[in-house]
């Protein structure tokens, strides 16, 4: 079997540009060297209790939404079940220390709103800033219609101009507000002066006009990609790790070998690796040496320590999820409402001394930027339970230091026991900052910046692999050897959003940015 | 750094960087054709060119205008001037 293109990876991206190019004729074939597609994303079963790993809400997603576009144009919308988070509580900001807290609704008509009413001195500012957010996405590619921005033409203006804290000091943001309009820098990874301003806006401006996730959650999603992709003739191998890209004597692209002897032919590859381990599985003429050094020196995102905890009612237990459910917007929509954790974030914020960045790994874990995500609780997102049903994973997330390989061993033990006392105590953090969850919050496991490694493929072990940032220069989907291309988070931006756009830059890059546009356009 | 230095550490890096020939670094080469370079390469231009001159070069129409060795030089003698006109 000689396929067309070999994908390599079958996160979100791969199984994209894998559907994507069998949308346009291509013979297709995806290796993976997990037991299954996606680990990061569909999230596990344990005790009969769903728990979200790399899956926690999505923006974008309400009906013509820049997500919702894309995933029809992917033609995996109507296996989907879109599940609305708290309209007016998506995402709750606390600075426990000063007792600062905020809710962020949903819509950005709404957020203006509850911003004016909140920062009187800064209304105007609040405006403007949302202004500039909504100018730039118009120049992100494949975020409006027939939007081919700079990003295309070679990103530099684009993505080298301005970071998010200029932008903030332009319209002299400060303050609390100045924290909130940063807060979401976690789902990026990057710093407020770090991350390109543009990067920052196709991330936030979803979120800002709404938070969804899907019934069933990240694996829901999962399931639905490699449904259409059966149904679109696409071959998987899992359990194929790649070794190597072959060439034939002329420098062409002729397959992949993979660690287990397998061979496959192909005439193009499309990879959606981690941009450092693409350079491993090419002979080093195949890239100029400035190319190499680039790709090298990339920086990751942070790493980070995830607790997932079982949620469940307890007799006596004050914990009441409620839902309440609007039934019959299209796509069958529903919207939890009236229930206090489900389909809600929680963002604690380290003190408010200096220094006290959302990442920085000197805060001890008692104290350290702490994301909390009841995505699956109360029947929502993840969890299968009955409307009724209160139980559900929650996860937690923190910043924490890399995984080096070549760090000391520790023992399996020790490692148990680390892991052991990491739960144990940001579950006693949790319960102090939300008392109401004392009696049903349980620890089920612990996952670190090693799990992140391993799942995440990542070279240190991070939260969203190669970072964004002012003056880093990631690949683009091109490469100077003819029939590869690359995809993945590191070419776009990360989150669902930014995989499913890295392959349609990558794809567009195959067949003509025209052809994708013309098709997406008819959706 | 005079000019004459400018010119030649630009040329010294892009020699190194991009495995090119000293022979063919003059300065009506095309870049394209001459050099064989390609769009692709483009970023990594900026990116060595800041980091051996230590200045900062943005998508610019300066940028995009540049055919030949000899317009490198001058793109980066202009960007070399406004910078230390702006420190």
């Amino acid at each position: 079997m000689k396929y067309d293109y070999l994908v390599i990876g079958a996160g979100i991206s791969g199984l994209s540009s894998a559907l994507l190019l069998a949308r346009f004729g291509f013979k297709v074939a995806v290796v993976e060297q997990a037991v299954r597609p996606a680990p990061l994303i569909e999230g596990f079963v344990r005790n009969n209790v769903y728990f979200e790993t790399g899956f926690h809400y999505a923006g974008g997603l309400e009906d013509g939404g820049v997500l919702d576009r894309n995933l029809r144009f992917l033609g995996i919308a109507g296996h989907l079940q879109k599940v609305a988070f708290d309209p007016l509580a998506y995402d709750t900001v606390v600075q426990p220390e000063s007792g600062f807290k905020f809710s962020f609704p949903q819509g950005y008509e709404a957020l203006g709103d509850v911003l004016r009413e909140r920062f009187p001195t800064q209304r105007q500012a609040v405006g403007e800033y949302f202004e500039r957010l909504q100018l730039v996405t118009r120049k992100l590619p494949y975020y409006h219609y027939h939007s081919q921005g700079a990003l295309l033409s070679s990103g530099l203006s684009l993505l080298h101009d301005q970071n998010l804290a200029q932008v903030l000091d332009e319209l002299a943001i400060t303050g609390e507000l100045r924290t909130l309009l940063q807060v979401h820098c976690l789902l990026h990874g990057s710093l407020p002066s770090e991350v390109p301003f543009a990067i920052h806006a196709g991330v936030v401006d979803g979120y800002y006009r709404s938070a969804h996730t899907f019934k069933g959650g990240g694996r829901a999603l999962v399931t639905a990609l490699v449904t259409v992709l059966n149904q679109c003739g696409v071959d998987f191998f899992c359990r194929h790790r790649v070794e190597e890209i072959e060439l034939t004597a002329a420098g062409a692209i002729d397959g992949i070998r993979c660690t287990n002897g397998v061979r496959m032919q192909a005439s193009g590859c499309l990879a959606t690796l981690h941009p450092q381990a693409l350079l491993k599985l090419l002979p080093d003429s195949v890239f100029r040496p400035v190319y190499r050094r680039r790709l090298a020196a990339l920086e990751e995102s942070p790493g980070a320590e995830i607790v997932f905890l079982r949620c469940e009612r307890k007799r006596g237990s004050t914990l009441g999820v409620r839902c309440e459910r609007q039934r019959g917007s299209t796509l069958g929509a529903r919207s939890l409402q009236a229930h206090k954790f489900g389909g809600r974030n929680f963002f604690f914020l380290p003190g408010p001394g200096p220094g006290k960045g959302i990442f920085d790994l000197e805060i001890p874990l008692s104290e350290r930027l702490l994301y909390l995500n009841f995505s699956g609780v109360g029947g929502s997102g993840g969890s299968d339970a009955s409307d009724s049903d209160w139980e559900g994973g929650v996860t937690a997330i923190l910043p924490a230091p890399y995984y080096e390989s070549g760090r000391t061993v520790v023992s399996s033990a020790k490692y148990a026991d680390e892991k052991r006392r990491t739960g144990e105590l940001v579950r006693e953090r949790i319960v102090s900052l939300l008392p109401e969850l004392e009696l049903g919050l349980e620890v089920e496991c612990v996952a670190t910046s090693k799990t992140l490694k391993r799942i995440n493929a990542s070279t240190r072990g991070s939260l969203y692999g190669v970072k964004h940032k002012v003056g880093q220069f990631n690949p683009a989907a091109k490469t100077r050897l003819a029939g590869l291309f690359l995809a993945g988070q590191a070419t776009a931006a990360p989150g669902l959003l930014g995989a499913v756009t890295s392959a349609l830059m990558a794809v567009g890059g195959i067949v003509g940015h025209d052809r994708v546009e013309a098709l997406r356009g008819d959706i | 750094m005079t000019d004459a230095e400018i010119i030649s550490l630009v040329n010294d890096s892009l020699v190194e960087e991009f495995e090119l020939e000293n022979s063919a670094m003059v300065s009506e080469a095309e870049i394209f054709d001459d050099l064989g370079l390609d769009s692709l390469d483009i970023v990594d231009m900026v990116v060595v060119l800041e980091g051996s001159l230590g200045i900062k070069i943005r998508d610019d129409e300066g940028l995009r205008e540049i055919r030949t060795l000899g317009d490198i030089h001058r793109f980066i003698l202009q960007k070399k001037r406004e910078t230390e006109a702006a420190s």
